[in-house]
């Protein structure tokens, strides 16, 4: 049963209208839902990481022009028309936010998450940011300089989180279950191991 | 000017945040189906986000601020009334079209690289050259403009008169203000603009603290 029974019956009204009308195909509709279910989510984020966590030479492509290195993975499309890739440190830490909708980097971390569309994140990342980020577990000293970045007009912004340590000789697929949707939005640090 | 949407640092929003690490893609079916129709449709009428954004705007303010999807559902059904109606009508050879680059091109777990980095940018992307040389570079000094557009704009009212300094030029884009109000696709130029936290919230700012934002060329004027 839906939470939202009115609005499920008027997206079934529209979705009958557009069939009987033939401005739509369904079964596009559905593969549509399926892509975003399966094929597109944060573990491309994590590919992407953990690449540039192993490699130095692709950390500095992704670095340089992150669209053209996350394409040698095979992804983009739509949202990733432009997508920057900020590289956190010990002095700087980079985290995400969109205050007049929802702009996200979909090729690589997918569709939003609810928290990161809501009214409470859009308006207080920018004001406040270390309160929201302790909120959501993450202490940063004040010595570490925050800088949010609020995706506006074309970038599509991709944090590289830290690499862990403990993790040195790690392959990609032993780093990729630490890098987290959080963590590539800035909003944690990547997981510690162990 | 409508400003439902223009939330940074506007106070009466803040509240705890509901995060959860883990939440499905969709959390009913209603929402896929709404995100899937609103992909079908952009791909057959030619994305314009700005004329979606635009419309999104303007919704009622209760149907703003309830469900995500369920704004997204309002947009659809005033953006695309009169193809409801039956007044206007798509060619249903441009409908199986659509529907089959969708499946063959698109719908992948990836895409070929060329694909990825260089004919995807042009299709859903608006950079565009401009036809005018940058006003400013990298290091300029620069206010936002006092007034804002008074349609849709991608200038947020936070940073609106505030001094900030320019860290990026990344070349120009459609300009989305002119692309929503009459289609316009004139490019400006796009600067990656840095303000300091306690220029735009004074005293009350959190220490160490810098917002980063892309303005359009318009919005800008050296300070």
């Amino acid at each position: 049963m839906s939470d939202h029974p009115e609005i499920a019956t008027r997206v079934e009204a529209l979705e009958s209208v557009l069939t009987e009308r033939g401005l739509i195909d369904p079964s596009t509709v559905d593969a549509i839902i399926e892509h975003y279910e399966k094929d597109v989510g944060p573990l491309n984020g994590a590919r992407v990481v953990a690449r540039a966590w192993t490699e130095d030479a692709y950390r500095e492509r992704l670095l340089a022009n992150g669209t053209k290195a996350i394409a040698e993975l095979g992804y983009g499309g739509t949202e990733g028309a432009d997508i920057r890739v900020l590289e956190n440190s010990a002095e700087v830490h980079n985290v995400v936010v969109c205050t007049l909708c929802s702009c996200y980097p979909w090729p690589v971390l997918g569709l939003p998450p609810s928290w990161y569309k809501s009214d409470a994140y859009r308006s207080r990342m920018v004001a406040e940011p270390r309160a929201v980020l302790a909120e959501m577990g993450l202490e940063l000293p004040e010595q570490v300089r925050i800088r949010i970045w609020d995706s506006s007009a074309e970038a599509r912004y991709l944090v590289l989180p830290q690499r862990p340590a403990g993790t040195d000789g790690w392959s990609s697929e032993q780093l990729i279950p630490l890098i987290t949707r959080d963590a590539m939005i800035g909003v944690a640090h990547a997981v510690e191991p162990g | 000017m409508p400003d439902l949407h223009d939330l940074g640092g506007r106070r009466e929003f803040f509240a705890p945040i509901d995060h959860f690490p883990d939440e499905p893609v969709f959390h009913e079916a209603w929402e896929g189906r709404v995100y899937a129709i609103a992909t079908f449709l952009q791909a057959l009428m030619g994305p314009n986000f700005d004329a979606f954004r635009a419309v999104m705007e303007r919704l009622p303010r209760d149907e703003y601020y309830g469900p995500y999807y369920g704004r997204w559902l309002g947009v659809m059904e005033k953006m695309f009334s009169r193809y409801l109606t039956g007044e206007r009508t798509v060619a249903r050879l441009k409908v199986v079209a659509t529907a089959f680059a969708l499946k063959q091109f698109v719908l992948r777990p990836t895409v070929p690289r060329f694909v990825a980095a260089r004919v995807a940018p042009r299709i859903v992307g608006n950079a565009k050259r401009a036809k005018t040389a940058a006003r400013f570079g990298v290091g300029d000094v620069v206010r936002v403009r006092a007034e804002r557009n008074t349609g849709h704009t991608r200038q947020p009212g936070y940073v609106t008169g505030r001094r900030g300094a320019i860290t990026e030029h990344h070349g120009a884009a459609v300009f989305a203000d002119a692309h929503a109000a009459t289609g316009s696709t004139h490019a400006e130029h796009l600067y990656t603009v840095a303000f300091d936290g306690t220029e735009l919230w004074g005293d009350a700012a959190e220490p160490n603290t810098e917002i980063r934002i892309e303005l359009f060329e318009p919005y800008l004027e050296l300070a």
